[in-house]
């Protein structure tokens, strides 16, 4: 009941939030709710206005019209208040190259509290650069300081971290850890995480909810089961017998093969019909071992934004 | 005729005044002919348009014929001319004389010479003294040339056997170039300028014929 | 003030800063150093006009002398060291991307520009002591103490201070020195805010002080009338505090000039920054 609460409270919500450079709206009319305990993900293609949202979220940027309100204050009325639950990194987490990362995590965390010593070498720890606490950031590889920058980030305390493109140019290590990270602090810390990204895979993998938008346009936002469960229809499917499964599939009208592998098959089903499947196959005696989403947020997201993506 | 006798007359009154005038020249060297040396503080205050500084006192050592040593803790500032009493510089050797006035000076008797120099180039300019010819005691001098004009009054007192300058006034009119040196940025081209104004010397604790050696006059400084 | 803390560990934790300083140090050893050994030269091209009339004794070529000769040398090259630092103060955040770790933060960006800026005067500010402070030390090391011979500002004339009453002037002309620079200072500092890089702020400063001080210095009538309201025209008004008697009116009124444009300057500097969009 508790977390059902907790999961209403909204601790970001944008109001026709609008930007306009010269001629060009970058974002117009962006209406977003994120919840407490959310993996938010904000999802568009590049140049689609993610950034520029962020941006005005973290007031780098004035808004041309609308309002952001951060648990329930109006942000620029309460802009320290507010400020000071949140933290966020924009686009590549820059440092003060000449200082070292002890002393970057000190000043910029001092800015929102008074940080222990013990409290920054802890952190440190947890994004695993303890050992390299006292080295100049100048000699940091960019998955080092984008750990750096998750970790200025939690030294904070905040409630709502924003992350913008968090795992761009990162190798697929780098990225993993990353996620791997994202989800812990969302799971360990209660933490509220926004995040933007243009890789759909990626956004499979972290999201609880989402939004997707293109040309400063808000096309979509909900739950990433949600959103899924409405457009997702190929599944990649593992089941013994395999022959027999295959047989029953050939009998279902509203289930079509699309390719049969050695062990696996790829199927497209109506939409909603994914657990009926499911259960007709374990009710015939077939026990299924996979049955995953093939691909289907990408092709959402192809269909949402008229099939402008990058992947 | 009577005009050949108005010139002899005349011719004779100007030979006897040349004679006058040096005989007083040579009153005045024999009347310092002892003065072996002398030893001064002065204190100087300056009333001059353009030279801002407080009064300054230094020791001042003299030797004739034209020796002197300035000793200050402090950076000081003495005029050359008629600022330090030498008067072994008025040698009638060195001088044609013309006795201009025989006149009445604070109720004694003077008489005011002109004192050309004779070797131009190592004396450019001409002097005027009103000598007290009953004390022998330059009290007014005045030198003039192209670029400078300098005038002195002298007050004396007595030290020892000799009467020496307890003040001395002087009035100057000199030229002055500032050098690039002390001017600053922004400041106009330096043309030249002139320093005038007053300059009042007291001389006081003399010590006469101390035994000064030419050594501690150093040796005359080089110039590039 | 924690603020101010940081940026001053952060200002001081980067070379360029130490550009100005070691600049500094090597003009001014050279400086000495060169002088002492041409001393007997520079103090006849100094008194040879004076020496003609006028005995002179005592310790005219001293460090204070010293002093105020590298200051009136090096007025128009300490505004350039200054810039280096004030006009990177602010834009230097948007160069490194730092900016968009900086502005997320609770304080407010009026805060976060008002201590950039007390760090720019901070910096300033020990620049031109660090200045003082070695011409004299230096210059009382290599030529001694004594009284200050010096030109009277802005007409013909010698000033003659005694040295018991140089430090005090000194310390005065420093005061008023920094107070000058600060306005060079604010200058960049307002470039600064603008730019997205220190280049520009440092090569828009020295364009407005060398165009002012040409325009305030161009022998014709037309120019002459416009000096009077540029800030150039009261930048060394330091100088006034050797002169004698101190012409504290004009001082004054030099001092509250350059203050209204620094103060002006900073409001510009915070009301653009304030509603700047960060976009790099």
């Amino acid at each position: 009941m508790m977390e059902e609460i907790l999961q209403r409270e909204i601790v970001l919500r944008t109001l026709g939030l609008s930007k306009r450079f010269g001629k060009r709206w970058a974002v117009r009319n962006l209406n977003l709710e994120v919840h407490r305990g959310d993996i938010f993900c904000f999802l568009g293609p590049n140049g689609a206005g993610k950034s520029t949202a962020i941006r005005m979220i973290l007031t780098l940027l004035r808004p041309t019209s609308g309002s952001i309100e951060m648990f329930g204050k109006d942000l620029h009325q309460n802009r320290q208040d507010v400020l000071s639950r949140v933290c966020g990194i924009v686009e590549k987490p820059d440092f003060y190259l000449y200082l070292s990362a002890y002393k970057n995590l000190q000043i910029l965390g001092s800015m929102n509290r008074s940080v222990r010593s013990d409290e920054i070498m802890e952190i440190l720890d947890v994004v695993g650069l303890k050992s390299r606490a006292f080295e100049k950031v100048r000699t940091f590889s960019h998955g080092m300081k984008q750990r750096l920058g998750i970790a200025q980030a939690l030294l904070t305390q905040p409630e709502l971290i924003i992350l913008d493109e968090p795992t761009t140019g990162l190798d697929p290590q780098g990225m993993k850890e990353i996620r791997e990270l994202i989800k812990r602090l969302s799971h360990e810390r209660s933490m509220t995480i926004f995040l933007s990204s243009h890789l759909l895979s990626e956004v499979e993998l972290v999201a609880t909810r989402m939004a997707v938008i293109n040309k400063g346009e808000l096309l979509a936002q909900d739950t990433v089961s949600e959103l899924l469960g409405k457009e997702a229809t190929d599944y990649t499917l593992q089941a013994f017998p395999f022959h027999s499964a295959l047989e029953l599939m050939g009998s279902l009208t509203w289930v079509k093969v699309l390719s049969v592998g050695n062990d696996a098959m790829e199927v497209r089903v109506e939409p909603g019909q994914a657990p009926e499947l499911n259960k007709y196959l374990v009710t015939h005696g077939i026990s299924v071992s996979s049955f995953s989403p093939h691909r289907s947020l990408e092709d959402f997201f192809l269909k949402v934004t008229g099939g402008k993506s990058e992947i | 005729m009577w005009f050949i006798y108005v010139l002899l007359l005349f011719s004779a009154g100007w030979a006897f005044a040349q004679d006058d005038a040096v005989r007083y020249l040579d009153a005045l060297e024999r009347k310092y002919s002892a003065l072996k040396d002398y030893t001064v503080d002065v204190r100087v205050h300056f009333d001059m348009e353009g030279f801002n500084a407080p009064d300054m006192q230094a020791r001042l050592y003299f030797k004739p014929p034209d020796k002197m040593k300035v000793e200050s803790k402090k950076v000081f500032f003495f005029p050359k001319e008629g600022g330090i009493f030498n008067p072994f510089m008025f040698k009638k050797e060195a001088f044609d004389i013309r006795l201009l006035e025989e006149m009445t000076y604070d109720n004694r008797k003077a008489v005011k010479l002109k004192l050309y120099p004779k070797d131009t180039k190592k004396m450019k300019q001409s002097f005027v003294l009103i000598l007290d010819i009953e004390s022998h005691q330059i009290r007014e001098f005045h030198t003039s040339s192209e670029e400078k004009e300098v005038k002195g009054v002298i007050e004396y007192g007595k030290f020892k056997e000799f009467d020496l300058p307890t003040r001395i006034e002087l009035h100057l009119d000199l030229p002055f170039k500032e050098s690039f040196e002390m001017r600053e940025f922004g400041q106009p081209a330096a043309v030249p300028q002139r320093v005038t104004g007053k300059v009042e010397i007291s001389y006081s604790n003399y010590r006469v014929n101390s035994g000064l050696r030419d050594e501690m006059f150093g040796s005359p400084k080089k110039k590039k | 003030m924690k603020l101010v803390w940081f940026e001053t560990v952060k200002t001081f934790s980067r070379w360029r800063t130490y550009i100005g300083f070691s600049v500094i140090a090597l003009i001014v050893i050279i400086t000495e150093v060169v002088m002492r050994l041409s001393a007997d030269e520079i103090l006849y091209r100094m008194l040879r006009s004076l020496e003609k009339d006028f005995l002179i004794s005592g310790n005219v070529l001293n460090g204070w002398f010293v002093t105020a000769f590298i200051m009136n040398s090096l007025h128009i090259h300490i505004p350039f060291l200054i810039t280096l630092v004030a006009g990177d103060m602010v834009s230097s955040e948007a160069t490194s991307g730092t900016v968009r770790l900086l502005l997320i933060r609770p304080p407010s960006r009026s805060r976060i520009i008002a201590a950039k800026y007390i760090t720019t005067l901070f910096y300033t500010a020990g620049l031109v002591l660090f200045l003082g402070l070695l011409c004299i030390l230096l210059g009382m090391t290599l030529f001694g103490s004594g009284d200050l011979i010096i030109h009277h500002y802005g007409r013909f004339g010698i000033i003659y201070l005694e040295e018991a009453e140089i430090p005090v002037r000194m310390l005065l002309a420093f005061m008023a020195a920094i107070w000058s620079m600060m306005t060079v200072a604010s200058i960049a500092f307002l470039l600064s805010t603008l730019a997205e890089n220190s280049v520009g702020p440092i090569i828009g400063t020295m364009a407005v002080v060398v165009v002012f001080l040409v325009i305030g210095n161009f022998p014709l009538d037309f120019f002459r009338s416009l000096k009077p309201y540029l800030f150039t025209t009261y930048l060394t008004f330091w100088q006034r505090f050797l002169d004698d008697p101190i012409p504290w009116q004009q001082i004054g009124s030099a001092a509250a000039i350059l203050g209204l444009h620094s103060i002006l300057l900073f409001l510009i500097a915070l009301g653009v920054y304030s509603r700047k969009d960060i976009k790099s």
